[in-house]
């Protein structure tokens, strides 16, 4: 009996780990915050931050200061607005509000499929919706939804302009080629634009004109439906058309347009994956003919008070990338450990 | 093959060994039983486990089998003799008796390969398993880890730092590995269709592409039975229930052997939402149907030639479930037909042995998700289709007593053609080897050489030994190269597919020690050690490639490195037994280099691959009444190469079950707890495996 005894208690035997408890929290102030979507299937998105004077990153620090909450799968995007920063999280499909200054979390936004940008305007947040194909609107004092605006399918990227809310109908798994815009006042569709195939984010130049960058139609099962995508330039007033643009590689869809401070240079990548950084001074009628930073990036941000490039390389998707800080001309300055697949930043 | 000797008295020394200083045959094999030997463990308990040392048994089932029997028993004690010890009985159940597993390819199988370790499964017998997946039934194994998104979700597991796709899942004698995808989906097979036999370790020069990790062996199970008639039901908490029906009718030459079985699960046990700790929620969209059926008709042509052919359909619809972070109820579903057919002619002579064999595998897979639109507004919908032609010859020619030749030819066609892929490929082998054994000493040579889409690819060796040091030592060591050829999705996948891509090579090789203690008559205690060594180059990886593509590369060089240790405690006491088994294995499975710049993941451990794994088991036998505990510990793992971990998970399941016999017959019921400490645990970050539940099992055999 004392043989089964001994075995049993063998058998019994558990063995557990415990985490060992944060380090005190830190206060976020100004700097760079990395957006890192997490891995595809079984993962969490995070947020990073890097302190432009200390160059030091802090990793999931939304996790760290909110007792290790999951920020949720594929953290697609976040928008920072006055004290609030607001983390649009696409599998989850809420938008995760927290105080910027602290990271403590203050409310999420929810009610939504898949949510992928959000702006900010009048206490009032707009959330692009993609497969809804609508565009959410909250209310920020509460976070209760105010109400849902049709737009076209697959909504990505918005952009504020006066009272109008440019959306970009980036066609979800299918084919748009419709640009939204919402009058703010009422919360009513105002007007659609027809550009280039799936429209996907939007840049202003230093006329105050408007870009839209439209990555064309990838279809994956038959390569030959595939279309290439284009620049348009409109006047933000008249809606007229300044400058369209088009690029003719099928089998490249750029993405992440973005402007520098003043509005003189346009900035985006080649792909949607392992990209190259095309510059396009918005004054010229020709679009470049060679890489500004050629790569492997799957990210784009510039920072309007440095003037500094980051590009983001998730290098295996299964490890932590690596932001790379430019130059305003391309030269690499050094490089930021960022976290799983890094793919947008916001500056403050 | 079924109904009499498939190896005749000179292959029977050949395996069992004749003296290393004597030329002549040991007479009357079949009158010596090994302490392994099924058979021997029918009467004898304590004979079930142990080395490959030579006891006699003193059965008492000696004289109740006959002619056809006689045969089968001296199979079987061949067979064990030479793969050696058969090892930890986690799967096995103390009360069941253990039935023959008797093909040819079992045979051959373990005469290349002498010292393999090996874990077999008596699944026809415990009617736990009958009606559980072989993925649930391999997850029981320390060298076996699983990832599953839920219970009877596709299913993948590594053995010893190989992916799924790096070990062969072998048929009767077919590797059934998908030409797609390269991997067998475990989870869609139901236990109780075959007795397994695990063994890890690589074996690629014998077994070809992927042989890297282990090797499952699926072998068509038969009863001594002029008639047999088996049924195990299984119903427990989540909806989970299950059948598996086993019918066998042999009369002469004829054999046909039925098998039917289904299982379902509805999964929906609570879980905790990681969104909002302390808040309980109930899975959703997580449950399956499964459903199999399997005909065999086996014929004797005359005394050398016989005939057997199967065909083999397997159903799942599954629901996909998705990350618990994702808020809305996922609506993706995974549906597989899959059917396998074979037919083997065997030619059986004293001193020769000939198999002529032909498979043909088809199987169809369609995804579908419904909150998926294309351009069209549709519904994505992915259908794909998968078609091998296999056909191979085996010709084995006892040389001399203690030599043995073998040369083999296989020929494989695989397509795939649907919504992403369209295209095919060849492979057409040829190997052989050179056995020499006797009692002490065992070894064998292996070459293997292949012509993949018309490209002669390396010569692959592989060098076995066993040495009985004495009746109870047993030293057993292996070398080989292996490789794994590009599957179809990795060429042909569209988009991404890579035409380019070089076969995955490299080595392994392992030492095992055994060791079997007898403390007097009632107490046997048996344990081994085996350490083990391997390296992959062109490692292949799907990344997003220049185009905007995920695409396959070769990308690392992967190495491995670790042992396993397995002890077994067998005990007789008053009016039963005690069995204890304990397993450990350690794996240190490391990307050694990159050619991707600023790789982290060199120098680390390879991800999803724990470095530990224990399992034990205890069972107790009190008369007619069983109760078992087992408990299986896996480590922490690695879900990226940048910090990402999963916790480690402790799991213990106790049953207690109870045998009646009246008449011919044999009753059982069994009443079981899984996971009785309700750990919250996951192989897959927020994919949550049930907590507590509880299962009833119904066993009959006639």
């Amino acid at each position: 009996m004392k043989k089964i005894l001994l075995l049993s208690f063998l058998f019994v035997t558990l063995l557990s780990c415990k985490k060992d408890p944060p380090p005190a929290g830190n206060v976020y102030g100004s700097g760079v915050w990395i957006v890192n979507e997490g891995p595809f299937m079984g993962g969490t998105g995070t947020l990073s931050h890097y302190d432009r004077l200390s160059k030091i990153v802090r990793h999931d620090v939304f996790a760290f200061e909110n007792d290790d909450e999951p920020l949720g799968n594929i953290l697609q995007s976040i928008t920072i607005a006055g004290a609030d920063i607001l983390m649009v999280v696409n599998n989850s499909q809420r938008v995760v509000v927290a105080d910027h200054f602290t990271m403590k979390k203050k409310g999420e936004l929810t009610g939504l499929s898949s949510p992928r940008y959000a702006v900010v305007v009048n206490g009032k947040a707009y959330v692009s919706d993609w497969t809804s194909n609508t565009v959410a609107v909250f209310s920020m004092s509460d976070y209760s939804l105010i109400k849902k605006i049709d737009v076209g399918s697959g909504p990505e990227g918005m952009f504020v302009k006066g009272t109008k809310l440019w959306v970009a109908n980036g066609g979800g798994f299918g084919i748009d080629s419709t640009v939204s815009i919402i009058d703010l006042l009422g919360d009513t569709l105002f007007y659609t634009l027809v550009v280039d195939h799936n429209p996907h984010s939007f840049a202003q130049d230093i006329d105050g004109h408007l870009w839209v960058l439209c990555s064309g139609y990838n279809d994956w099962s038959d390569p030959a439906n595939s279309t290439a995508g284009g620049l348009w330039q409109f006047h933000t007033s008249s809606l007229a058309v300044v400058r369209r643009l088009m690029f003719t590689e099928t089998d490249k869809h750029p993405v992440h347009l973005k402007s520098d401070a003043i509005g003189e240079y346009i900035y985006w990548l080649d792909n949607n994956y392992s990209a190259s950084v095309v510059r396009k001074r918005t004054l010229d009628d020709l679009l470049p003919s060679s890489a500004h930073i050629s790569g492997a990036f799957y990210g784009l941000g510039l920072d309007p008070l440095t003037g500094e490039l980051y590009t983001a390389d998730p290098l295996d998707y299964n490890q932590n990338g690596i932001i790379i800080r430019h130059q305003t001309n391309g030269t690499p300055l050094d490089t930021i450990e960022g976290g799983i697949i890094p793919s947008n930043f916001a500056f403050n | 093959m079924y109904l009499r000797p498939v190896v005749e008295p000179e292959f029977s020394a050949l395996k069992m060994g004749t003296p290393c200083n004597s030329g002549t045959v040991p007479a009357a094999v079949s009158s010596v039983e090994s302490p392994n030997s099924p058979l021997c463990a029918k009467s004898e308990w304590e004979g079930r486990r142990g080395g490959a040392s030579q006891k006699t048994c003193h059965k008492k089932t000696k004289g109740r089998l006959s002619g056809t029997k006689d045969h089968l028993k001296r199979i079987l004690l061949h067979i064990t003799l030479v793969a050696g010890i058969v090892f930890s009985a986690n799967a096995q159940d103390m009360t069941s008796v253990l039935l023959p597993t008797v093909t040819v390819q079992s045979v051959r199988d373990a005469l290349w390969t002498p010292g393999r370790t090996e874990t077999r499964f008596d699944s026809l017998l415990a009617g736990t398993l009958a009606t559980e997946s072989v993925s649930e039934s391999m997850k029981r194994l320390a060298t076996v880890h699983l990832r599953e998104y839920s219970p009877g979700s596709v299913a993948s597991f590594s053995t010893r730092g190989a992916s799924s796709a790096q070990n062969a899942i072998m048929w009767n004698g077919y590797n059934i590995n998908s030409a797609g995808t390269g991997l067998s989906d475990l989870s869609l097979l139901q236990s109780g269709f075959f007795s397994m036999v695990q063994s890890p370790g690589g074996a690629a020069p014998q077994y070809g592409s992927g042989a890297i990790g282990s090797i499952l062996f699926l072998y068509q199970p038969v009863s001594e039975k002029i008639f047999s008639l088996e049924l195990n039901q299984r119903i427990g908490s989540f909806g989970q229930q299950g059948t598996n029906l086993r019918a066998q009718w042999r009369k002469e030459k004829l054999l046909f052997s039925t098998k039917i079985g289904q299982s379902s699960a509805r999964n929906d046990f609570d879980y905790l939402n990681p969104l909002n700790s302390g808040e309980n929620l109930k899975r959703t969209h997580a449950g399956f149907q499964q459903a199999a059926f399997s005909q065999l008709v086996a014929y004797d042509l005359n005394k050398d030639h016989s005939i057997e052919a199967e065909s083999f359909f397997t159903y799942g619809f599954r629901e996909t479930p998705a990350n618990t972070l994702v808020q809305s109820p996922a609506g993706a579903t995974l549906n597989d037909r899959i059917l396998r057919n074979r037919i083997d002619y065997h030619f059986n002579k004293r001193k020769s042995t000939l198999t002529l064999g032909y498979a043909y595998f088809k199987e169809w897979q369609e995804y579908q998700d419904p909150n998926i639109i294309d351009a069209n507004k549709e519904q994505l919908r992915d259908t794909n289709l998968s078609r091998s032609h296999i056909a191979k010859a085996d010709y084995t020619y006892l040389l001399k007593e203690k030599w043995a030749f073998t040369a083999a030819w296989q020929m494989r066609l695989d397509e795939v053609s649907g919504s992403n892929r369209v295209g095919k490929q060849s492979v057409h082998s040829l190997s052989t080897g050179l056995r020499y054994g006797c009692r002490k000493w065992i070894s064998a040579l292996y070459l293997r050489s292949e012509i993949w889409d018309g490209l002669a690819q390396p010569l692959m060796p592989q060098f076995s030994a066993e040495w009985h040091v004495t009746n109870t030592w047993r030293i057993s060591s292996r070398i080989g190269k292996h490789f794994r050829l590009p599957t179809l999705n990795d060429r042909y996948w569209n988009p991404g597919g890579n035409l380019h891509l070089l076969p995955e090579n490299g080595f392994s090789t392992e030492l095992n020690v055994q060791k079997e203690l007898k403390f007097g008559k009632k107490t046997v205690t048996n344990f081994q050690l085996t350490g083990h060594a391997a390296r992959a180059d062109n490692y292949i990886i799907w990344l997003p490639g220049g185009q905007g593509l995920f695409s396959p590369q070769n990308l690392r060089t992967v190495g491995t490195r670790g042992f396993e240790f397995a002890l077994n405690y067998r005990v007789k006491i008053s009016k039963g037994a005690l069995e204890a088994n304990w397993e450990t294995a350690f794996v240190d499975a490391q990307v050694l280099s990159s050619y991707l710049e600023n790789d982290n993941s060199v120098g680390q451990q390879l991800i999803y691959q724990p470095k530990w794994k224990h399992s034990a088991n205890l069972s107790w036998k009190l008369e007619q009444w069983t109760f078992r505990i087992e408990n299986t510990y896996t480590a922490a793992l690695a879900t990226n190469y940048s910090n990402g971990t999963l916790d480690a998970f402790n799991l213990t399941n106790v049953s207690l079950g109870r045998e009646i016999n009246i008449g011919k017959t044999t009753w059982r019921l069994r009443f079981t707890c899984q996971n009785l400490w309700n750990v919250r645990y996951s192989t897959i970050p927020y994919f949550p495996m049930p907590g507590r539940n509880f299962l009833i099992t119904f066993d009959f055999q006639l």
